[in-house]
């Protein structure tokens, strides 16, 4: 008979500017340099994604009536009353590196055996819109980028402990000589007597480094290897240790969107919206690089 | 045994991370072209020279930028499997020949801004240094032009190298040779129209035992540390001009300063252990890579043969 309505696969929107999709979750594995065809190098972080699959999709309005949504506590993308971003859905959930179930206890494996995967490691949840949503279940891959386009790269920054003013806030110090008694790299003044007759809150000094979730963003892609499923980012700065996660995803920067990027030419958006499909991963070649960048099977740079 | 087998599978590409590789595990004088394979051979037995075989576990000589870099917050398999990808296909498309510290090279590069029609520039030099794991592996060549002393690093990987040139292959006594900085540049010194000189099919790779003699003071670095303990090829005719650098020398050699510990690394196995690659991965690796340089080797050694002549036994 025909198939019941909640096992029939979703359907695959298209894309147009301004829609959001999910990213995915990558390792960092290394960096390497690779070089441009005009002859300059450019160190690149190597993110393998690795065993991604879609975990779950949660509209919004899960959300609008939750601990979230409380004044106070709203993301600026989410919430009763800020329609802010009013385009996005809801929330797709990718999780990545299927361990053993026996790890985890029975709730966190029905988070997973609910769309048919084994318990992965990490999770992350993307805003999408309407057209962004993929069936859970459905694996990710690197395809789902495309050479050329950027990315923000979302992770935890390496630890470097107590450290003082000077490599926390980039404070200036004092001389090593002329004088300079027992303070060369102390913070110095930190506020006058006369306006509060305190210091302030907010004064900046010595503390703990690192160990925090940030964003960089507008990293391009430089070079995908479809079959190992690695991305090439440009900068070799991304944030944490060989072996870390991190959340990988289309950027929100305005000027590097796919619609606004003239030069680049991506305006038509990436291949494949909302992801490469299990079907459409055969006719990928084994690698694929950005327009600037000198592949190595090719011969030499000549400025003849 | 054990030291043995650790110290023989040192070469010069580890460690290049975690300061200097260690300089004393190099022990001695080494004919690649007819090493015998340590698996095979023991202590006591000389080395036999009678054919041209280069064991797969002298590639580590040959090719240092295949391993990787030890240190192992930085170890990734994937990620060095698709570097030395990325060097096999350059390799394809330029001939990066085997070459030592010691060797005379000649290398051009495509310049834009070149007056040559070709947009090229060709440096000769002799390679001071080389390091560097994977894509990142470079060298130093040195020379000294109207008597100015010039070096370049290149980046052995760099595309826009289009031929590098092995002049005279030989190999130095030293693992680098900084203290040319401060010699006379004769010793550094590589005339711009050398030949190329192929040696014959089988013949080891010369040893340059020339024992250099060091300008006097003032130098780049304190050679008088280190001679005898990390470098054996030059000479200092003043090592002690005025009693202060006596006194300050026998302080710094004294037990448990900095001399003293100087001369203690070449005990540290833990070290040597640190900054090597295990066999089995290195084994693993030129199973990997080995097929295709050889290859490559193979089709170098046809275009060679036709080149060849013999090297005159006056120095140059």
């Amino acid at each position: 008979g025909p198939l019941k309505e909640e096992f029939a696969p979703w359907t695959r929107g298209k894309w147009e500017p301004g829609s959001r999709r999910p990213g995915v979750l990558a390792v960092k594995i290394g960096v390497q340099p690779l070089w441009l065809k005009n002859g300059k190098q450019i160190l690149c972080t190597l993110l393998h994604v690795q065993d991604n699959h879609v975990v779950k999709f949660q509209t919004r309005d899960k959300f609008d009536r939750g601990y979230v949504a409380e004044k106070g506590n709203m993301p600026i993308y989410t919430g009763v009353g800020n329609r802010k971003a009013a385009n996005l859905t809801g929330f797709v959930t990718v999780g990545a590196i299927s361990t053993d179930p026996q790890k985890y206890t029975k709730d966190y494996c029905g988070l997973f055996s609910q769309c048919g995967l084994a318990p992965k490691r990490h999770l992350a949840r993307f805003p999408v819109t309407d057209n962004g949503v993929i069936q859970p279940g459905t694996p990710i891959s690197a395809a789902l980028f495309r050479p050329g386009q950027y990315v923000d790269v979302y992770g935890r920054t390496q630890e470097r402990g107590f450290q003082g003013g000077m490599k926390r806030w980039g404070f200036a110090g004092m001389p090593a000589t002329h004088g300079t008694t027992k303070s060369h790299r102390r913070i110095g003044h930190i506020g006058s007597g006369c306006d509060k007759s305190r210091v302030w809150p907010g004064q900046k000094m010595p503390g703990w480094v690192g160990g925090m979730y940030k964003w960089m963003k507008g990293l391009r892609i430089l070079r995908i290897n479809y079959a190992e499923n690695v991305l090439y980012v440009s900068g070799h700065a991304v944030m944490g240790k060989t072996g870390d996660i991190l959340q990988v995803c289309d950027t929100k920067l305005h000027a590097k969107r796919f619609e606004n990027c003239h030069k680049e030419g991506l305006t038509d958006g990436p291949k494949y919206f909302p992801t490469a499909f299990p079907e459409q991963l055969e006719e990928l070649p084994e690698e694929e690089y950005c327009d600037k960048v000198h592949d190595f099977k090719s011969k030499s740079i000549s400025h003849v | 045994m054990l030291a043995q087998q650790v110290c023989s599978l040192l070469g010069k590409g580890c460690g290049s991370s975690v300061g200097r590789v260690v300089r004393h595990s190099v022990t001695g004088v080494r004919n690649l072209a007819n090493q015998p394979n340590p698996a095979t051979q023991s202590e006591d037995e000389p080395a036999k020279y009678d054919s041209h075989e280069i064991s797969r576990r002298d590639y580590r000589f040959i090719f240092p930028e295949f391993l990787p870099d030890p240190k192992p917050e930085w170890r990734n398999a994937l990620a060095e499997k698709l570097v030395r990808q990325d060097m096999l296909n350059r390799r394809d498309q330029i001939e990066i020949p085997e070459f030592y510290v010691g060797s005379s090279l000649s290398v051009t590069v495509s310049d834009k801004n070149s007056p040559h029609p070709n947009k090229v520039s060709r440096f000769v030099g002799k390679c001071i240094d080389r390091g560097g794991t994977g894509l990142r592996a470079w060298f130093t060549l040195r020379n000294v032009i109207e008597g100015q002393g010039v070096e370049f690093m290149y980046q052995m990987y760099n595309p826009t190298i289009l031929k590098i040139e092995v002049l005279r292959l030989m190999r130095s006594i030293d693992e680098d040779l900084y203290y040319l900085r401060d010699a006379p540049p004769e010793y550094s010194t590589v005339p711009f129209d050398l030949e190329a000189e192929i040696l014959p099919e089988g013949a080891p790779v010369p040893i340059d035992d020339t024992v250099v003699a060091l300008n006097p003071r003032p130098w780049n670095r304190n050679w008088d540390k280190h001679i005898g303990i990390v470098y054996k090829g030059y000479t200092i005719s003043d090592m002690y001009p005025t009693p202060g650098k006596c006194r300050r020398m026998s302080r710094y050699m004294a037990e448990n300063m900095a001399g003293w510990q100087m001369q203690t690394l070449k005990y540290d196995m833990m070290r040597d252990y640190r900054n090597t690659i295990p066999a089995e991965e290195q084994d693993a690796i030129w199973e990997e890579v080995a097929d295709k340089l050889e290859t490559r080797d193979s089709q170098m050694r046809k275009v060679a043969a036709k080149r060849a002549f013999i090297r005159p036994t006056k120095k140059l």
